[in-house]
């Protein structure tokens, strides 16, 4: 008699190998056998993930038709088991995968597409905060501003992508009857995805204020931004930023608190 | 075990026949503010860091008692029990006081990987002390009883033991937890493997049951598939009548899961499940 650990073991195995040592330790019922038994699990497994995928990629399954990208779910499966207990957190490694999976190699839009949903439901499901308080900024003198750092707002992510995925993302909405053509001539788009209350906006950005949010992001001070930029650009580029609400925190490093 | 605060049925806020919270009603609930008496949230949609659907049951919590059922703190799992989901949870039963937390007789993390199913046990009494302890481990974490329910289950295994309600008696007496007992359940799993669903009904405990859950399952002519996605079918609503009269009217939930229909079904749904509580209420009251 198998353990415990053995069956669950074997039981997991099958799910997601050819190991169907599991299958020794089920029984048949009227109708099925114990494999067909199993394979109810297996079916129900790969639905699931297929599932869940399909609701954070809706754009990339309009694009690659059903059938397409319920087959292009499972060869994903099969390498990307879930590692977490709330499948919230599945299907991250998707836009890698598409780009290294032949069959799609037709679509050279499709990883960024789908770089593009998954930042939106990382933007989604972010924690919530406010546009920053201008009025303390404004209190704030020149030597205050060059020490103080920006945060983007939680779930923001910045995308660079040779093709206009953010039409294309337009374009595939469920309302979108019947898109239209879209030229993909290459060029560089440069996107904000980002949360403004609890709704989810994509802006699309110059490259230059693309460069500086990316610098924010690092954690660069307005400081040191000011030693790669021009002032003026520097300036512009906050007054938009602070417009736009692209940040929700700010912090001063006080320089006079380095001998404490 | 002393330590848990008590949610017993008298002082229960959830009383009669409630709905399974889905993310397509949340307008509805809010514009209409429907007679549910109340709603069973899915718990694991609610995990995230913010976002709406937080904000959502926020909204609806102001107006509605809830009970949260979730699907993935894998208590018969061979690893140890995921902390940082636990953690979660316990910060979301602070910020919405659910009136009591369910989750499955059911396995789904297997070490690092997760399988994000609900995945059955051997009927074994090993099989009880490993899940009673971890359920003993979760309640100890989380500060009270667990509602634990029995999943539909399309496998039987060589090795068991018992019928699944002594197993699921045997865990819950061990585990000092509730019952959630899922009518529709018990039929696809009695179909599925010719056992006798009354038999499920008549036997299991019926001190530690807190709640019952009733959906519809779909027939795959070889197997039932537990898929909630249409009404309960009649054999369910017989099963569920004869638990109601052995149990008396203990909370009932319709849950409706895949190809989700307008509000208005599910209480219709409701109704009919209240019309069997109360003309049991009706005939013990006439025998009394
Ligand atoms: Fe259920």
């Amino acid at each position: 008699m198998p353990t415990l650990p053995e069956i669950q073991k074997n039981f997991f195995a099958g799910l997601f190998s050819r190991d169907r040592r599991i299958v020794s330790a089920l029984l048949p019922s009227k109708t099925l056998t114990a494999q067909a038994r199993f394979d109810i699990y297996r079916g129900s497994v790969s639905g699931l993930f297929t599932k869940v995928l399909a609701e954070i990629y809706p754009v990339c399954k309009r694009l690659l038709g059903d059938r397409f990208f319920d087959a292009m779910a499972d060869r994903y499966i099969a390498v990307h088991p879930s590692i977490s207990a709330n499948v919230i957190h599945y299907g991250a490694q998707l836009p890698e995968f598409l780009e290294g999976f032949e069959p799609v190699s037709e679509l050279p839009y499709l990883a960024d597409t789908a770089r593009l949903e998954w930042a939106w439901h990382r933007a989604f499901n972010a924690r919530n905060s406010m546009p920053i308080n201008t009025s303390e900024l404004e209190s704030f003198d020149e030597n205050q501003l060059y020490c103080t750092a920006f945060k983007l707002t939680p779930g923001s992510s910045l995308l660079h992508s040779v093709y206009p995925v953010d039409i294309i993302w337009q374009q595939n909405q469920p309302e979108v009857e019947q898109p239209a053509s879209i030229t993909l001539e290459t060029q560089d788009n440069y996107l904000l995805v980002r949360r403004s209350g609890f709704e989810v906006v994509i802006d699309k950005i110059s490259h230059k204020y693309w460069s500086l949010l990316d610098s924010i992001s690092s954690g660069l001070t307005l400081g040191q931004l000011s030693e790669q930029h021009d002032d003026m650009v520097v300036q512009a580029f906050l007054v938009e930023a602070i417009r736009h609400q692209w940040f929700s925190h700010f912090s001063t490093i006080n320089r006079s608190s380095n001998h404490v | 075990m002393s330590g848990y605060c008590e949610n017993s049925p008298s002082t229960s806020v959830i009383h009669g026949v409630g709905v399974g919270l889905r993310s397509q009603h949340y307008q509805h609930i809010l514009t209409n503010k429907p007679s549910t008496p109340w709603l069973e949230a899915l718990t694991d949609n609610y995990m995230a860091d913010g976002g709406q659907p937080l904000d959502y049951l926020e909204q609806i919590r102001n107006h509605y008692p809830v009970t949260f059922h979730g699907v993935g703190m894998s208590l018969g799992s061979p690893g140890p029990l995921d902390r940082n989901y636990l953690q979660r949870l316990k910060e979301r039963m602070r910020q919405f006081e659910p009136a009591w937390v369910s989750d499955h007789l059911s396995w789904s993390a297997y070490h690092r990987h997760n399988s994000n199913e609900l995945l059955p046990l051997p009927y074994t009494e090993e099989g009880i002390s490993h899940m009673a302890r971890k359920i003993t481990e979760a309640q100890d974490f989380l500060g009270e009883r667990l509602l634990v329910e029995n999943v539909s289950c399309y496998v039987e295994f060589r090795d068991s033991q018992m019928s699944e309600w002594e197993f699921v008696n045997g865990i819950a007496d061990e585990a000092d937890c509730h019952i959630l007992l899922d009518i529709n359940n018990i039929y696809v799993n009695a179909c599925n493997n010719s056992t006798q669903a009354d038999d499920f009904v008549q036997g299991v405990n019926p001190e530690r049951i807190r709640e019952i859950h009733l959906a519809g399952y779909e027939d795959r002519h070889t197997h039932l598939l537990d898929t909630h996605g249409e009404a309960i079918h009649q054999p369910v609503w017989d099963l569920y009548r004869q638990a109601i009269e052995r149990l008396g009217p203990v909370p009932t939930l319709i849950e409706w899961d895949t190809n989700i229909p307008e509000y208005g079904t599910l209480q219709k749904q409701a109704l009919v499940a209240e019309d069997i509580i109360s003309a049991s209420s009706r005939a013990h009251a006439h025998a009394a």
